[in-house]
């Protein structure tokens, strides 16, 4: 069998099989589905025989054992729904009637089984031999791209090593590594500064009173006054220095890791695939880079250190409060449960406010960045009062977001507070007594105070931190989630460096689609040689331009390869690829910067020769010289605005500048009028002579110069050839000529 | 000769609005659903015959009952099926009809109710989830809950696992409070 689905685990349905007379080495392939036909969860076999005669199908819910001959079933192919996918088949019936049948079905989870099923019964019955090693069994040994471990699941591709997350906070920490020096210092500081807090009660109270003021006192003498209030002063001097020592080595290390995080996050933002742009709205990545990162920096600037010094003041205090007196320190904690589970109560509901706080104001966000970047179609339909109301209403919710979250922590505090107050009018209460019968002395009494007040900074500090805390949390796992994010597109380990290519592309059965439910391309095959000029024709949605993306590597394949110079395309370094491949496409993205930059985005080194020259070649150098500031005009949002013509023309001068290998516009032109077009046709051509270039163009005009046509029509080449055996064969081309002709004669002719 | 050919090629069916006036839809012997389109506004054109036939819905979210387009299935020879017509409201249909229609569609935009959910475990960041569904028991595997619940304004949930498998509560105060708690912090 196979390794698609085998028997390995499932010795029950290899039973059912060899009941059934059909033994393991019977079967060609299997294919395990997780849906029933009947669309309920269930585990059924699709089966075929090794001889390519028939087709054994299994429901292990119904028991149902089906059998089909191969040739019966005519045009199998998968159905893609949103969620789901079925394998339907035409099957005739006695009076010769096709009629079409459900086979299979599995929800999006066996998606790619189910492909690689269908691939190979296609080659089963076109009577082609498919062996252990095929290449269509790669897909499903995926190794992680960071740690290149084989995934244990292959349907659900997780990685248990990356994935082992540490706690968040844990991950946090570790962020500290590389500032060991300063995290020790910072740490000591707050230890002495703990320790000096505590140290002060001590004096003032059993020391100053107990010992000096008190008559009985072994050192009542006035210049021992004098000592104690110097110590305490120097104490309080000696905390001062101690504090700046400490801020200043926080600072450092604070900014550091926040920059540190900043750059990671926006990193790893980059390194993700386009598909992940597509997914995410720019207002949501905009907030996790800044305002997460934000938040998690004044947790560190304000957080970290007063945890550690209250937490520290905490157990101290706790330990000479129990010292002191364990009696009255029983009363002072006997409100803390209370506390705990009062918090134990809110802590979700608090968690759960500010989550819903983050996700309002990034869809604010993300609003504003829609309505601003829209600001010219607003206009146009004078929206201006509708989008302010929108806004209004983001604005509201966000609003009522935040209150909602202060009405929680709102409800907390003034019972923490009352609980307080009324410890504390009990500890007088119950401390005078306990003086009046000598069981302490007054000094004590006055040191238990000093701790009392202090014990109560640290309660307060924990109640308000957890809001702190959550927040944090919060901002640091979407932080990490991002930073975890596995960019679907990634270099094989051996991945080959090229300097150069021949500029041959061929793609090899090769089937994409963005969503499983709406294919893209259906299992296509073809070969642009080196040096071809290929037009690429086709309606609207054809998959034109998804076979630019594909051979920049933008998206990999869902089955099949595409090579360059007969080598994979994934076998490449990415940055190889981009190197030597230029694609022009429809959208155009000027940076904010000169048009000089502009150009020079794709080659940061080029001479101003070599702009000007590439300018020239994309037809763009004459109107750049009109322009004020000639090529540092500064363009991008906000500055001068150009036609599309014009920004599609510097676009062009981009990639032209990189002298790649292949070139590929993705209707680059088409903005332009066609005497600009033939301008740059020209140009370009005398640029590219002897390298391969791809056009994709409604209007054949652009394809004139083109030795090669290839006609797309729903995700399938038609037909490919010259344009001149093209038209004799009177297929799409020759219609979508004559058509576009007619067009023409009638706007001639003015009929 | 030529010119009509050229024209076939541009010619587009005339989509029409489905009435049970005009259209029986039939379960196909294949399990699926065929079409019989009459035309009486046009007595003239024959009544037509769809073996095989596909809904789909304009609004598959807010309004999964209205709007619904019957088209061909793609071909080989013909390629992405065009549009027959336009149901407006499914109830216009008789019950029979409706329900044969509800069951392709819900095929199609497979998303089971979760009814029960047993456990959901985190490992490693990823939530593994144990449920009970309108279409079975089922388990699931999902990432960055923060993305992948949607909730809508009439209270309803959708969940993402992983492999884009999509499952709704459509009440989650209704769900028990067993299950409620398992999924409550990412909501």
């Amino acid at each position: 069998m196979l390794p698609l689905n085998t028997f390995e685990k499932h010795a029950e349905i290899a039973a059912v099989f060899r009941e059934h007379g059909v033994p393991e080495d019977q079967i060609y392939f299997a294919f395990q589905e997780d849906l029933t036909c009947d669309g309920l969860f269930g585990e059924e076999w699709l089966a075929i025989s090794k001889d390519g005669q028939f087709l054994y199908r299994y429901s292990a819910a119904s028991q149902a054992f089906d059998v089909f001959t191969l040739s019966d079933l005519e045009e199998p192919y998968i159905d893609n729904y949103t969620t789901s996918n079925r394998i339907l088949a035409y099957i005739k019936d006695e009076t010769g009637n096709r009629k079409t049948i459900v086979l299979g079905a599995c929800t999006n989870g066996c998606k790619r089984r189910m492909n690689a099923f269908m691939n190979m019964w296609d080659r089963v019955t076109k009577g082609l031999e498919i062996k252990e090693d095929d290449a269509i069994f790669e897909q499903f040994n995926a190794r992680c791209p960071k740690c290149g471990t084989v995934y244990p699941d292959q349907q659900r591709r997780i990685c248990e090593v990356c994935a082992k997350k540490k706690g968040t906070l844990v991950r946090l920490l570790s962020y500290f590594g590389d500032f060991k020096l300063q995290f020790a210092t910072v740490l000591i500081c707050l230890v002495l500064t703990s320790a000096i807090s505590l140290v002060g009660p001590i004096i003032s109270g059993q020391v100053l009173y107990d010992r000096v003021i008190d008559p009985a006192g072994p050192l009542h003498e006035v210049r021992y006054v004098f000592i104690f209030v110097g110590v305490l002063f120097g104490l309080a001097l000696l905390q001062l220095f101690i504090g700046i020592i400490q801020n200043r080595a926080n600072a450092h290390m604070s900014t550091h890791v926040t920059k540190r995080m900043k750059d990671d996050i926006f990193t790893a933002l980059s390194k993700l695939s386009v598909s992940y742009f597509n997914q995410n709205s720019t207002g949501r990545l905009i907030n996790r880079v800044n305002y997460d990162a934000v938040r998690v920096q004044s947790f560190y600037i304000d957080g970290v250190p007063a945890l550690i010094i209250n937490g520290l003041n905490f157990i101290g205090l706790a330990i000479f409060l129990f010292i002191i007196n364990w009696k009255l320190t029983l009363i002072v904690f006997a409100p803390v449960p209370v506390i705990v589970i009062m918090f134990k109560l809110m802590l979700p509901k608090l968690w759960r406010s500010f989550s819903k706080l983050w996700r309002r104001s990034s869809s604010m966000n993300g609003m504003l960045a829609d309505t601003l970047n829209g600001a010219r179609v607003v206009k146009a339909f004078a929206k201006e009062p509708e989008e302010a109301n929108r806004f209004h209403l983001y604005a509201h919710k966000l609003y009522s977001a935040s209150m909602n979250a202060n009405k929680i922590i709102i409800m907390i505090f003034p019972v923490i507070a009352l609980l307080i107050g009324m410890t504390a009018q009990a500890i007088w209460g119950f401390g005078g007594i306990m003086v009046m019968n000598q069981e302490m002395t007054y000094g004590q009494l006055t040191t238990y105070f000093g701790y009392l007040g202090m014990i109560f900074g640290p309660l307060g500090f924990f109640s308000t931190f957890t809001n702190l805390i959550t927040d944090t949390i919060n901002s640091a796992s979407r932080m990490f989630e991002t930073l975890d994010q596995i960019p679907e597109i990634t270099d094989a380990p051996d991945a080959i460096e090229a300097d150069h290519f021949r500029g041959e592309v061929v793609f090899d059965h090769v089937s994409f689609h963005y969503n499983p439910s709406s294919p893209i391309l259906k299992d296509i095959s073809f070969t642009i040689h080196e040096g071809d000029n290929v037009g690429v024709v086709g309606h609207t949605g054809s998959g034109k331009s998804t076979i630019a993306n594909l051979i920049t590597r933008m998206y990999d394949t869902v089955s099949g390869t595409v090579l360059i110079d007969g080598v994979d395309i994934r076998k490449y370094k990415q940055a190889s690829l981009h190197k030597n491949i230029a694609i022009v496409s429809q959208e155009i993205y000027l940076f904010t910067g000169t048009i000089a930059d502009n150009i020079r985005y794709s080659k940061p080194d080029a001479s101003l020769g070599e702009i000007i020259a590439a300018a020239r070649a994309a037809n763009a150098h004459d109107f750049i010289m009109q322009l004020p500031e000639g090529y540092e005009t500064m363009v991008g949002s906000g500055n001068r605005s150009l036609s599309g013509g014009e920004r599609q023309r510097i676009s062009i001068a981009r990639a032209l500048l990189l002298q790649p290998s292949i070139l590929i516009l993705d209707e680059a032109t088409a903005a332009m009028d066609n005497e600009t077009e033939r301008l740059i046709g020209e140009a370009i051509d005398k640029l590219v002579k002897g390298r391969t270039t791809i056009t994709v163009a409604h209007r054949l005009s652009t394809l004139h110069n083109c030795n090669v046509i290839m006609a797309v029509e729903n995700g399938e080449v038609v037909e490919m050839g010259s344009p001149h055996d093209l038209m004799e064969q009177k297929g799409d081309y020759y219609k979508l000529y004559t058509l576009q002709n007619d067009q023409m004669q009638q706007v001639m002719t003015g009929n | 000769m030529e010119d009509m050919e050229l024209e076939n090629l541009f010619e587009r069916r005339e989509s029409v609005r489905l009435t049970p006036e005009n259209a029986v839809f039939t379960r196909s012997e294949g399990g699926l659903i065929s079409l019989r389109l009459s035309h009486p506004e046009a007595p003239e054109k024959e009544e037509e015959f769809f073996e095989r036939v596909i809904p789909l819905r304009g609004f598959p979210i807010t309004d999964p009952e209205q709007f619904i387009s019957v088209r061909e299935p793609d071909t080989k020879e013909k390629g992405r099926g065009a549009e027959i017509g336009i149901i407006y409201d499914l109830a216009e249909f008789d019950e029979a009809q409706q329900t044969l229609l509800r069951s392709e569609l819900d095929r199609h935009y497979f998303t089971p109710e979760l009814l029960k959910i047993y456990s959901v475990k985190e490992k490693f960041g990823y939530l593994y989830f144990e449920t009970e569904t309108s279409a079975g028991k089922t388990s699931f595997v999902m990432n960055n809950p923060y993305s992948n619940f949607r909730s809508f304004e009439d209270d309803r949930i959708f969940l993402y696992d992983i492999d884009g498998n999509c499952f709704q509560i459509s009440d989650p105060s209704k769900l028990d409070k067993a299950s409620y708690k398992r999924i409550e912090i990412y909501l």
